[in-house]
């Protein structure tokens, strides 16, 4: 790993450190348990990819399958996150049971979906499957996140800190299956996608530490507003 | 072609998150006034900020120590203005019609942009002052 790529990986650990630590001090871990759960998966994913880079080397089987394996299974956890949300924006409407019902039915076609496109291919089965269900699990994910975008718009919400958590999901899922998408076009720049990986992955951890310190629980913002033109400076 | 297909749209939905976020970083800055001090050392008089102040203002962010806190929203702001500097040179110049409508809005996204940098900078210096009074009384 060069300088910079350490740089950007220390940076966002220390995001996640620092949310997880500030949940547990202002007693604010259950009230977004399944964001705080997401950030903890991170921290734990983080670290077992360090040491297995230290043991084993950036060029190795070993680190290529953990990387692309925990960052599946993340994806996994980002889906209880996005949940989360959308029960947040559909609280007073009482559609939890459904919300989750179709998220969980969404993964597992994903997970089917992709399992057949890959099948269908001769070659390296598990390898080409992990990148491929990374890039189709993101790209629901992205889906997901522009459909919570929209209700949030459509409903109203004025929510500060969630209007900002949902848009900060919105940009890392569109950079990550955009990533993926390229090193699956070109499998030959597989270091460049990698690095602008890490740069996506440690920019939510940054995004979400920024808006729970800036931005208050009680504070508004109209959505409506973000699409429109804006007025003067103030 | 479905990984292009995926490429092209992420990229598309990429862009119009960024644009928000940043917005909605900025929009919280719009309900802040200037305080007198950095008025003072900006030379900053009535409401707007002149997006030609946003590097100037950005430097003196950097010189004042901070929390270190608002780093992400300064990173994206930044981003944001750099590439609205970037679609304003490439907007024809002309008085009237659509592209004068497009090259308004691009001014006064940027103007709040350095509206933002000055309010960051008022933050930077309230919190510098308490270190300072902290440091003294202890």
């Amino acid at each position: 790993m060069g300088p910079v790529a350490s740089l950007i990986w220390v940076i966002g650990f220390a995001a996640e450190v620092y949310i997880l630590v500030r949940a547990f001090l202002r007693r604010d871990f259950l009230r977004y348990l399944s964001i705080n759960l997401f950030v903890g998966a991170l921290f734990l994913r983080d670290i077992s990819v360090f040491l297995v880079l230290r043991r084993y080397g950036l060029a190795s089987v070993q680190y290529t399958y953990v990387y692309y394996y925990t960052d599946a299974l993340l994806t996994v956890l980002m889906y209880l996150a996005i949940m989360h949300l959308y029960s947040q924006v559909f609280r007073e409407m009482h559609l939890g049971k459904y919300i989750r019902g179709v998220t969980a039915a969404l993964l597992m076609g994903t997970a089917l979906f992709s399992y057949a496109v890959v099948q269908s291919n001769a070659g390296d089965l598990t390898g080409r499957f992990v990148v491929e269900l990374s890039q189709d699990l993101y790209f629901v994910g992205l889906v997901l996140t522009y459909l919570l975008w929209a209700a949030v718009y459509k409903l109203r919400e004025t929510r500060a800190r969630l209007v900002q958590l949902v848009l900060a999901l919105g940009i890392y899922f569109s950079a990550t299956a955009a990533l993926y998408a390229f090193r699956n076009m070109f499998g030959s720049m597989h270091e460049v996608a990698l690095y602008l990986s890490q740069l996506a992955g440690s920019l939510l951890p940054l995004a979400w530490a920024y808006t729970f310190t800036k931005v208050p629980e009680e504070a508004r913002l109209v959505p409506a507003r973000l699409v429109e033109e804006s007025g003067t400076n103030r | 072609m479905i990984a292009a297909l995926i490429f092209v749209v992420s990229v598309a939905a990429f862009v119009q998150f960024f644009v928000l976020y940043t917005r909605s970083v900025i929009a919280a800055s719009r309900k802040q006034a200037l305080s007198d001090n950095v008025r003072e050392i900006t030379g900053l008089r009535g409401d707007i900020v002149e997006a030609a102040q946003f590097g100037r203002l950005l430097q003196l962010v950097e010189l004042c120590p901070g929390s270190g806190n608002d780093t992400m929203g300064i990173r994206a702001v930044r981003a944001y203005f750099n590439g609205l500097g970037l679609l304003l040179s490439v907007t024809p110049r002309v008085s009237t019609g659509t592209f004068a409508k497009a090259a308004e809005w691009l001014n006064r996204e940027r103007n709040a942009c350095a509206y933002f940098a000055a309010i960051t900078l008022d933050q930077r210096m309230a919190y510098s002052r308490t270190l300072l009074s902290h440091g003294v009384g202890a």
